[in-house]
């Protein structure tokens, strides 16, 4: 019987990258890194409001899901998965609000670069507006950027939760569900409450 | 429908998850009201603003993923942990050997046995190491199979009591001349 021919040129799968760590390939949780680094910054971010305590829950998270990463059973699930540790590291830290003095954020913000070329000239500026050679455009964004996080910050945890892991990361119900210990209706009205008051602190910048 | 009720169905709706009968009559409702519609399409624009408005602070990715990696560079590989809940005996002659496991990765194994009265306990917990463990798909067989040793690893031996049982399949390479290794069970990890 033939083999199946094989997609060399794909790159390697979640699945493939947890199974490869877990047999001593460090370099595979490094592509792991590298491929949810983002994600799991603006979740952290968008549920603190505050950058350098989002830096320092994903690295963390990170560390946590490398150290526990044996216990994945469905090791293709490790997005998700990595994303309910920040989920729920980052509403601890919230409602903790301990501080964390182990990255050098000053050597961490304010110069984006890598993958995708981008740059910054401040730290704390919108990732959109760093790439964006329109000062004004620029200071819009930034501001209106700044407008949503405030009214995000005003909202209860959960529905804050709910918007920015379900509405904003697309995350699925059922994840975001078990993220917040709730069920998959609660989801759906924490969503639902969360985007009628976002409506009313927003009305003026819809 | 309260306008409340009303309200809630948009935002269901938006995320697609009415049934389909509820989704009918929104659409229904929604083709002779205007404010509904309107309503519909401020949560519309407001899922937008959200997701492209929200933005992140500017960070240099490659650093920051170096760092990590950094931190996790002297960290041990996470060992694999299998617990075997029990239901099925064993066949006895299969269990009543001993056996040698050639291994490079870390795992648990929990073995129970049942006792007289019915209670479950563990019978052995041993740690083998090994780079890949995979489950076999036959129940009732406890084999736990693992990739060849690579070089200084050493052989862990696992003596299996005739009495074992096991209810997740896997598969162990089973060899002779193997002892136990005893372990305490409370170290094991949640699984």
């Amino acid at each position: 019987m033939e083999k199946p021919i094989e997609d060399s040129t794909a790159p390697p799968t979640d699945g493939t990258l947890v199974r490869q760590t877990l047999a001593g390939d460090k370099r595979a949780f490094d592509a792991l890194i590298r491929k949810y680094q983002r994600q799991a910054v603006a979740v952290s971010y968008r549920l603190l409001g505050n950058s350098n305590d989002a830096l320092e829950i994903s690295q963390d998270a990170m560390m946590k899901a490398f150290a526990s990463l044996a216990t994945l059973e469905k090791p293709e699930a490790f997005g998700g998965w990595l994303m309910r540790i920040v989920s729920n590291l980052s509403l601890n830290a919230r409602r903790s609000r301990k501080t964390r003095r182990q990255l050098p954020i000053d050597d961490l913000l304010g110069q984006g670069s890598g993958e995708s070329g981008e740059s910054s000239g401040t730290g704390g500026t919108s990732e959109w507006a760093a790439r964006n050679d329109d000062p004004l455009r620029a200071a819009a964004g930034h501001e209106l950027g700044e407008r949503l996080q405030k009214a995000l910050a005003q909202l209860p945890e959960k529905q804050r939760a709910a918007i920015v892991l379900f509405t904003i990361e697309e995350l699925p119900q059922k994840e975001v569900a078990e993220t917040l210990g709730c069920s998959v209706e609660a989801v759906k009205w924490h969503v639902f409450q969360g985007r009628k008051k976002l409506r009313e602190l927003l009305k003026d910048v819809m | 429908m309260t306008s409340e009720q009303l309200e809630y169905q948009i935002s269901q709706y938006l995320d697609g998850t009415l049934n389909e009968f509820e989704r009918q009559q929104l659409e229904a409702h929604l083709a002779t009201n205007p404010a509904a519609r309107e309503l519909l399409r401020e949560y519309q624009k407001l899922d937008s603003v959200l997701r492209s408005g929200v933005g992140l602070p500017a960070v240099n990715w490659d650093r920051f993923a170096q760092h990590v990696s950094d931190q996790l560079a002297d960290e041990p590989v996470p060992a694999k942990i299998y617990v075997m809940p029990v239901w099925r005996r064993v066949g006895t002659v299969a269990m009543a050997a001993s056996v040698a496991i050639a291994v490079s990765l870390g795992v648990w194994i929990v073995l129970k046995s049942e006792t007289n009265t019915g209670q479950i306990s563990p019978a052995a917990v041993v740690r083998v190491t090994g780079p890949a463990v995979e489950q076999g798909t036959d129940a009732g067989t406890l084999v736990v199979q693992l990739a060849p040793p690579s070089t200084g690893n050493k052989a862990l031996t696992i003596r299996v009591r005739d009495d074992a049982m096991a209810a997740r399949p896997a598969r162990l390479i089973i060899a002779s001349g193997a002892t136990a290794v005893p372990v305490d069970a409370e170290r094991l990890l949640p699984f």
